[in-house]
């Protein structure tokens, strides 16, 4: 695939005070692909992804060297991060939906971008509602808790959420890790569907899910990607030995 | 629900019809090639099996690609693991049908002993087999499992009845030894390639229902039992 | 010993400190009841702490209206409980009213007075207005001074009766409506609350917000948690001698209304910081984190998430507050004064229910009276919790359906 590249790190580090949490990342995200971060927990694949969208500000004491090149500009440099972060989406690991409606939780993003228009809004809530395949579940209450969805449906809503941004790319964050199998499958589906319309870069704890839904898989162990390559080569045949240790439970 | 891997298999099952329509092909034309003594159209298909071989190494990449990345269990797993059987017995009649046409090539010059009547009519069987168990195979349906086991026996019984014709005609005369021996092996080709083509229904067989038959002691239980499972 | 017996005491210790500790709540509660039940009746809650003197203009009736059936028991306890009748009751026509006179003896007066012990049906006493021409709510148990200048101290109730029906055209009655009530304290306590929380709640509010969102953990924060729980732990007496130093002098707020609610609200800014930190902390970071990653700048998710999220916690600091306001006594008594009065102004004193349950206790020796401002403050916090649990109810955005 010749993609476009999207995302293009060089040379990243990332420390926490003292401890160095990633260590000199090169990697290049091509557009409309699905990427998958895999790695044991602590290998830094989160914290690499949260650098994506510049959520690691929240965290103090983080500091970061490198350069993250995004659309020919590095977004660690001097940059609008709210237009960064409508830009790159972000879904977490336990669906957040906001404790207020359905559709309140929709009109929020652009709510907050000045949008007010009602007509726009309720274009925009129906839209992405239905590119995250739930329009059909919950148009008939809209205006009801959207605490009171189950869980995948709340992680569909905080999909469809980030979608209602209109962003170029959307950070998952292991979006599946807190849902049942059924759950998890239908959002693979809806990721296998809005992979055309935008990037997707998840974080995984299921191999054989970012087996099964992304086009290139990038093996993290301690802070350094060790291998990154076409999905079906890292799963049949990994160049390294450590990649092919872990993604056959032979690790450690 | 898994619309990926959905179209992932349907993308096989498609590759693996195309493969046994070749190898299908193959084997008619080589059996045309006998009788009508055309040299060139059994290098021709000799020369198909390169392409045989190498959708063989494809599929089977293919096929481990999907093990790999779709983790497949149940079912699913059963049916890749059986495409990967089918995939071997489709490329080992495919070689049975090279097989054949070397067997041509070598009566270029012959004048035939006889005409040719239970070789094709044998192949015809064979034919019958393995189009009857790809397509058990496409549609998962091993309805067919009694028309599988009569065809075997009539091709089994028909190899013999070469054989024996065979012998006769080389005992006669000492003339016939070249072509006899040939035919023989050829009958014995065409009954490995209903083997193979058993095979691959008994794949399907256990798909359906992962159990394992062997046709040689079959009997009316698992019958039975398979059309109980169809309905 | 076995492990067993251990237990057995360990156990038998648990239950006697739990029932120590409900005796002592219930023995509190019921001497309260007691002794202040007596007390409490609409008049004690409707009236003023002091008596109010006016003059009544009545018109006096042409044709004498008759006694109708006469209601005695109308009057109240604690009418009942300060006054012994000296003469029998006279009804005197031109008012349509009866009269008694009576001894009045409380802990600090005793005096012989005339009360009006009953008002018949059509009578002018019913449409008495008052100098301004707005009308007089006269009620049984109002003294009378005088009519047209003439005083009645002295007079027996039969003269009385013959100088009242003497008089001729339009009386000009001198009325006392007695006191012994707390309006204006419950009034005065309301108003405290409202003033305070006013003032404490965005303060409180806000820089608690500063605290858990945008100060970097170190030493400034860590000094500031430090004081406000230094804050909280101040006798209030301290308190009220600075507001009494910085608002009532300095400031040259008087003992007022404002003086006492702006120490009030002082005293309450540690109770709001600490509760509404506390719910603030409590606000998952996951809906930070969504909020931030949606592109809402830190103001909005601050404002549209993590503040509704927190509102019963901020709820619930508020009743907290309510709960030191009402309590609020030994500050109050030096920025607000004892004046039992509704404030007409922010620089009016006034005197709150616990000031003025001291207030009687200690210059009145008055137990009774204390008491049942005590259970009127119990109804009224028991109240007020209910009010603001469900309001936190409905605010909560996690119950909604």
């Amino acid at each position: 695939m010749d993609n476009k590249v999207k995302f293009n790190t060089k040379n990243l580090d990332l420390f926490y005070g003292d401890f160095q949490a990633l260590k000199s990342i090169n990697m290049e995200i091509c557009e409309n692909e699905v990427t998958a971060f895999i790695g044991p927990s602590g290998c830094g694949k989160s914290t690499f992804l949260r650098c994506l969208n510049r959520m690691n500000d929240l965290i103090d004491c983080v500091d970061i060297k490198g350069e993250i090149i995004f659309d020919g500009k590095d977004i660690n440099g001097d940059i609008d991060v709210i237009n960064l972060r409508t830009r790159v989406g972000m879904v977490f690991q336990k669906p957040n939906p906001f404790p207020m409606s359905i559709y309140d939780n929709i009109a929020y993003g652009p709510k907050c971008q000045g949008l007010k228009d009602k007509a726009k809004l309720d274009t925009i809530v129906k839209d992405s509602l239905e590119r995250a395949a739930l329009w059909d579940e919950v148009k008939d209450r809209l205006n009801k808790s959207a605490l009171g969805l189950s869980g995948g449906q709340q992680q569909r809503l905080c999909i469809a959420r980030t979608i209602a941004m209109n962003p170029e790319v959307i950070l998952m964050d292991e979006p599946t890790s807190a849902l049942d199998p059924i759950a998890t499958l239908k959002i693979e589906d809806l990721m296998q569907s809005l992979k055309k319309l935008y990037t997707i870069i998840i974080v995984t704890h299921s191999m054989q899910q970012a087996g099964r839904i992304s086009d290139k898989t990038a093996f993290f162990l301690m802070g350094e990607v060790i291998e990154f390559n076409e999905t079906p080569k890292i799963f049949t045949n990994p160049d390294d030995k450590r990649t092919e240790d872990y993604i056959t439970g032979r690790f450690g | 629900m898994r619309k990926e891997y959905s179209k992932e298999l349907q993308v096989i099952k498609d590759e693996i019809l195309l493969m046994s329509t070749v190898t299908e092909k193959m084997l008619s034309d080589s059996i045309f090639a006998l009788r009508n003594q055309d040299v060139e159209l059994a290098k021709s298909v000799i020369d198909r099996d390169d392409l045989v071989d190498k959708k063989e190494i494809d599929l089977q990449l293919e096929v481990g690609r999907i093990i790999a990345t779709q983790g497949p269990v149940a079912t699913d797993l059963r049916r890749m693991a059986s495409a990967y059987k089918i995939i071997t017995n489709l490329e080992r009649i495919a070689d049975l049908a090279v097989n054949i046409s070397k067997r041509v090539i070598e009566l270029a010059d012959e004048t035939y002993m006889k005409a040719l009547i239970d070789i094709p009519k044998e192949s015809e069987l064979a034919e019958q087999l393995l189009k009857l168990s790809i397509q058990a195979f496409i549609e998962e349906d091993i309805s067919g499992l009694k028309n599988v086991a009569a065809l075997e026996d009539e091709i089994d019984a028909l190899n013999v009845e070469i054989h024996r014709e065979c012998i006769e005609y080389m005992m006669a005369d000492r003339k016939n030894v070249f072509q006899g021996s040939i035919f023989s092996t050829i009958g014995s080709y065409l009954e490995r390639i209903g083997d193979h083509a058993t095979n691959i229904f008994e794949t399907v067989y256990y798909i359906s229902t992962g159990d394992y038959i062997d046709f040689n002691d079959l009997d009316e239980k698992i019958i039975d039992k398979s059309q109980k499972k169809n309905k | 010993m076995t492990q067993k017996i251990k237990d057995t005491i360990v156990k038998g210790v648990v239950y006697l400190a739990t029932g120590i500790t409900l005796c002592v709540l219930l023995f509190i509660i019921g001497f309260i009841f007691i002794k202040g039940i007596g007390l409490i009746n609409w008049n004690f809650i409707s009236r003023d702490y002091n008596d109010t003197t006016f003059y009544a203009f009545v018109q006096e009736s042409n044709s004498p209206t008759t006694l109708d059936e006469k209601v005695q028991e109308n009057k109240s306890d604690y009418d009942k409980k300060y006054e012994t009748p000296l003469e029998a009751p006279v009804y005197v026509e031109s008012i349509g009213a009866e009269i008694t006179k009576v001894l009045y003896k409380n802990y600090t007066t005793e005096k012989e007075q005339f009360i009006i012990s009953y008002i018949s049906k059509g009578s002018p006493l019913l449409s008495a207005v008052n100098s301004n021409g707005t009308s007089i709510d006269v009620s049984t148990d109002f003294v009378l001074e005088s009519v047209n200048g003439n005083e009645f101290t002295g007079m027996s109730t039969e003269e009385v009766k013959t100088l009242i029906n003497d008089q001729s055209g339009e009386l000009k009655i001198k009325m006392v409506e007695p006191g012994g009530g707390i309006r204006s304290n419950i009034i005065t306590t309301l108003y405290m609350i409202l003033l305070s929380l006013v003032v404490a709640l965005p303060i409180g509010i806000f820089g608690a917000i500063y605290l858990t969102e945008y100060a970097k953990p170190g030493k400034i924060v860590n000094a500031i948690r430090f004081a406000a729980e230094c804050l909280a732990g101040i006798p209030s007496i301290i308190f009220g001698l600075f507001g009494m130093a910085f608002f009532v002098v300095a400031l040259n707020f008087q003992i007022s209304l404002l003086s006492g609610s702006l120490t009030v609200a002082i005293i309450l800014l540690p109770v709001i910081i600490r509760s509404t930190e506390e719910a603030l902390k409590t606000v998952p970071i996951a809906f930070r984190e969504g909020s931030l990653a949606l592109g809402a700048t830190k103001l909005q998710t601050i404002f549209k998430i993590i503040l509704p999220c927190a509102v019963p916690g901020i709820a619930t600091a508020v009743l907290l507050s309510i709960g030191r306001v009402i309590g609020e006594s030994a500050a109050l008594l030096l920025t607000a004064g004892t004046v039992a009065q509704i404030p007409g102004t922010l620089f009016s004193p006034g005197s709150t229910l616990t000031v003025q349950a001291y207030y009687v206790t200690k210059e009145e020796g008055n137990i009774e009276m204390a008491c049942a401002i005590g259970i009127v403050i119990i109804v009224i916090v028991i109240i007020l919790n209910i009010l603001s649990r469900i309001a936190s109810d409905k605010l909560n955005v996690f119950n909604k359906e």
